[in-house]
């Protein structure tokens, strides 16, 4: 049942029309939009520490701040709601670590993100975001 | 009425056991007679008004501070350097580096506020926390007062408008998120100054442009209020631009007198080519009714503190 309950959700986040290159699900060593939610949101199940989580996500982050760039530089960034995921969004005051890979979703310039954020308690969540320009 | 120390807790007899903590970088030795005096912020109905800050005057150096962030600091965190020398981004002739002068402030005949463009370029940079890049401006701006009487510490507040331009004539543009139209009046048919916002994230409910030193500064009769911006669009964009009105204001009477403004700002052409806009900024005294409206339409969202400017 939970199993099913997992299969469901993970359908849910891929069904074409919630995020649009997210039904695409393959085993490249570069992974497509659904791939890339999967891993992401897989990770997190799976509470791999923040710091290994580009190692096992097989593509580069745009931002990774356990590699040595300063949540600072993020205090003034536009991340603005991801409307696909309304739910899901960053905290940034409360965040001790953050990292996130672009989703290259067609048809708007603004990157939309998906990343793991670290709170000030250790604990991880994924979140999802558009970032505006400056 | 209740009267509350910024960054504080309430006064009880006139003296605050906090303000005699040392505190990280300071320590107010006369905080209790300038608070007992004033400096104060209000809380009116339950929203806390910005009054001026106690913590910026008359204090002195107890435990080193820590250094203050530069131009240099700003540049390197936001990949400006590089673009600088790799001359993807250039200096604004006849603004980086050059002062406009604002008379007239408040009732003083003699009293200036001047806008000095420390850093103004014009380019392209990798804008590293969206891995993109971002075609538009750097700027540093220091507000220096001199003759303004009463008014001796200043905040700055930054409005601005998204635009475009429809055959030569400039209109505003959507400003991108549902908060940004939100301050912009965009859904109030009778919205003044429609288009007009005050600067800030989505999730800023203070409307200073500065929320840390990364970014500038607040001044005093002795130090120039800082700003750090580097506004631009994705190096994709076209026929896009930005409108800025930097304006320094003074909350030595209670409500936010403005005392003088600089406008500025960028416009991507349908080519991509950016420029300065207007080529060369302006600075005069007191307020300008973008900066009003936009701060009315700001004070009066819920959760926001304040600008209580003196209309």
């Amino acid at each position: 049942m939970r199993r099913a309950l997992a299969l469901a959700v993970l359908a849910a986040c891929s069904a074409p029309g919630h995020d649009s290159k997210d039904s695409t699900m393959t085993n490249t060593s570069s992974p497509t939009n659904g791939d890339l939610v999967a891993q992401v949101r897989a990770a997190v199940t799976a509470h791999v520490p923040v710091d290994l989580l580009e190692a096992r996500i097989r593509e580069k982050p745009i931002v990774d701040t356990t590699k040595g760039f300063k949540l600072d530089q993020l205090k003034r960034v536009n991340f603005v709601e991801d409307p696909d995921h309304p739910d899901e969004q960053l905290a940034l005051a409360n965040a001790r670590a953050i990292i996130y890979w672009d989703r290259h979703v067609a048809g708007d310039s603004n990157p939309h993100v998906v990343g793991v954020q670290q709170r000030s308690d250790g604990t991880t969540a994924i979140f999802f975001s558009v970032i505006l320009p400056p | 009425m209740r009267d509350w120390r910024v960054g504080g807790g309430t006064l009880a007899d006139g003296h605050d056991a906090d303000a005699a903590t040392p505190a990280p970088g300071k320590q107010t030795l006369v905080g209790d007679m300038q608070l007992a005096q004033g400096g104060m912020a209000t809380s009116e109905g339950g929203q806390l008004f910005s009054g001026p800050d106690p913590a910026m005057t008359a204090t002195i150096p107890s435990v080193a501070t820590p250094d203050k962030k530069t131009d240099k600091n700003y540049e390197d965190s936001m990949g400006v350097t590089k673009a600088i020398t790799d001359k993807a981004m250039v200096p604004v002739d006849g603004v980086n580096g050059k002062s406009f002068v604002a008379k007239g402030i408040a009732g003083h005949k003699d009293g200036t506020v001047t806008f000095t463009f420390d850093r103004a370029f014009l380019g392209t940079y990798d804008y590293a926390a969206a891995g993109k890049k971002v075609l538009g401006v750097h700027v540093a701006i220091s507000a220096a007062l001199a003759g303004c009487g009463e008014h001796k510490d200043v905040k700055l507040i930054q409005v601005l408008r998204n635009f475009t331009k429809t055959a030569g004539a400039v209109t505003a543009a959507d400003p991108g998120t549902a908060k940004r139209r939100e301050r912009s009046g965009t859904s109030d048919a009778n919205a003044k100054s429609k288009g007009w916002r005050v600067d800030g994230l989505d999730s800023d409910t203070t409307p200073f442009y500065v929320s840390d030193d990364l970014y500038g500064n607040h001044g005093s009769d002795t130090e120039a209020a800082k700003l750090r911006d580097t506004p631009g669009n994705w190096d994709t964009d076209r026929n896009v631009g930005k409108e800025f009105r930097t304006c320094a204001v003074s909350y030595a009477n209670g409500a936010g007198v403005v005392l003088a403004c600089v406008d500025w700002g960028y416009y991507i052409d349908d080519a991509g080519k950016a420029s300065f806009y207007p080529a060369t900024p302006t600075a005069y005294a007191g307020a300008v009714s973008e900066l009003t409206d936009a701060a009315a339409r700001w004070d009066g969202i819920a959760g926001n503190t304040k600008a209580n400017l003196k209309p």
